[in-house]
């Protein structure tokens, strides 16, 4: 049953997914092919490579080509941020229609409790994110490898994986596996934070515009206790270094702690919006 | 028993929607619950389809609290279209396959067939009355134990209803019970066999048809016109 639940979610969210990260990936290669088409046009037509040499109407090609390429990469930038904005709203708007729509009659009498539900649209969800993220970084390599920008990149990490000591690696390696943890847990946060807005909307007769309300309360209340907390920690890292000479700590231990610090707070966070909308979804559902 | 409901109470809010309702069932049974707008009677099938959660009392089905395991048991139709606009007919009722072992496929697609539906036709593109009869296929192409049919004759035409009225007889086990909620008496009376009169969260009056009918000498419909007189 459970299985057949999130294969049906995924079937749903792809259907449109699919086409999303097509899109993406054609613009990027539009994109790296107009950029070898200059790269061609310029070896060809102005072999010395000095430009200024030449009259303005010898130009008049490069002009217009330069334009079409600066268009094609404003496009492929524009594409990108689009494409992941378009994979939140599917999220989103999928969790809304399927739960608190006419649609949610068929869903909540399907033989599954609302937490099973819950998880569901947040697992789902989170993998359509996070595969519009590879997609996106897929892109990127189709359009930079084997450009002199993509071979500075890579210079850029061998000189500094060369430069670092083998026991600092290791911290290196930690820290990306931190970070990656850290990002996985901001995009599940993001949708249940969405999902907990949603829970609360549908109190009001408009439930997208209580949607939308409860998410800016909630957003503004997130931003408060995050000034607070910064500020505690702040003060109390200060006491706490006088107290117990944290200075003395290693830096690459101190990172570890900032690190793992972060990654509790968004797993408390995600622990409590996902209790909120459980209670609202299981206790307090409107679907009139 | 099928269904056996104690001191049932559900509150929105300040308003008191069930006032301690109390019902048992047994199966094989084909019950009206009746009452005017606003009596209660969708609250009550939206809690035994485990939609709505109680506030006070008790419900069973098949000795099951409401719950995960009865969902299983239950066949519930409501009375808004619960169709996923964006699939096809077919691909609605694999769906539901998908997630109600009990659910009769092949006499599903049939029942779609014999309408003249075509099972690729997106549902979206289906009129409202269509969007209804696919629901209500769905909804008794099950073999559940109870079926509730919220409101199935509402918003249709007499000669829909009379289809409707033909394909809960044809489909409903006698091992099972079904419960439909309607104001439109006259149209469903024929076939029930036990009736439950409900206004104001409260059971009024509740009773066996054809006993009812002979003790008062009048329909069912007319007993509600009197019981619910303005």
């Amino acid at each position: 049953m459970l299985r057949k639940l999130y294969v049906h979610e995924f079937k749903a969210l792809l259907r449109w997914l699919v086409f999303v990260w097509v899109g993406i990936v054609a613009i990027a290669i539009i994109n790296r092919l107009m950029n070898a088409v200059m790269d061609l046009y310029i070896e060809s037509n102005y072999p010395s490579g000095e430009l200024s040499s030449f009259a303005p109407h010898e130009l008049q090609g490069y002009k217009f080509l330069t334009a079409l390429s600066t268009s094609l990469t404003v496009l492929y930038a524009l594409a990108t941020v689009a494409g992941l904005l378009i994979t939140f709203g599917l999220v989103i708007v999928r969790f809304y229609k399927n739960l608190f729509t006419s649609e949610g009659y068929f869903t909540f009498s399907i033989p599954v409790s609302a937490n099973q539900h819950l998880w569901c649209k947040l697992i789902c969800g989170g993998v359509a994110i996070m595969a519009s993220l590879a997609v996106c970084a897929l892109s990127l390599t189709i359009n930079f490898l084997f450009t002199d920008v993509g071979k500075s990149i890579v210079q850029l990490f061998y000189e500094i994986r060369t430069s670092i000591k083998i026991d600092m690696r290791i911290h290196l390696f930690l820290y990306a596996g931190e970070t990656i943890l850290i990002l996985i847990a901001s995009i599940l946060v993001t949708n249940l934070t969405a999902y907990c807005s949603i829970s609360f909307g549908q109190s009001f007769k408009n439930k997208i515009g209580g949607s939308v309300i409860s998410y800016i309360i909630i957003k503004m209340i997130l931003n408060c206790a995050t000034t607070f907390l910064t500020f505690f920690f702040g003060l109390g890292g200060t006491i706490l270094s006088f107290i117990t000479n944290l200075d003395a700590l290693a830096p690459e231990l101190i990172i570890h702690l900032f690190l793992l610090i972060s990654l509790l707070i968004q797993v408390i966070l995600g622990a409590v919006f996902f209790l909120i909308t459980s209670i609202r979804t299981s206790k307090k559902l409107n679907l009139e | 028993m099928v269904l056996q409901v104690s001191n049932l109470v559900k509150k929105y809010g300040n308003t008191v929607a069930l006032r301690g309702v109390n019902l048992n069932l047994p199966e094989g049974r084909i019950v009206g619950l009746l009452g005017p707008n606003g009596s209660g009677k969708t609250t009550l099938i939206k809690i035994l389809a485990g939609i709505l959660t109680i506030d006070g009392g008790m419900a069973t089905i098949c000795d099951n609290e409401i719950g995960v395991k009865t969902k299983a048991l239950v066949s519930y139709l409501p009375d808004k279209s619960f169709l996923c606009e964006w699939m096809s007919v077919e691909k609605m009722l694999n769906y539901t396959k998908d997630f109600f072992p009990d659910f009769r496929l092949e006499r599903a697609m049939e029942m779609v067939k014999m309408l003249g539906i075509n099972p690729k036709s997106r549902i979206k593109t289906l009129s409202k009355g269509t969007k209804e009869k696919v629901s209500l296929i769905i909804a008794m192409s099950r073999d559940a134990k109870l079926y509730l049919l919220d409101e199935p004759i509402a918003g249709v035409d007499p000669a829909a209803r009379d289809y409707v009225i033909r394909t809960i007889i044809n489909n409903y086990s006698p091992n099972s019970t079904v419960i439909i909620s309607t104001h439109l008496i006259s149209d469903v009376e024929p076939i029930l066999s036990d009736f439950v009169f409900i206004n104001n969260g409260q059971i009024v009056l509740a009773g066996n048809v054809d006993d009812t009918r002979i003790r008062e000498q009048k329909s069912i419909d007319h007993l509600f016109r009197e019981v619910f007189r303005c």
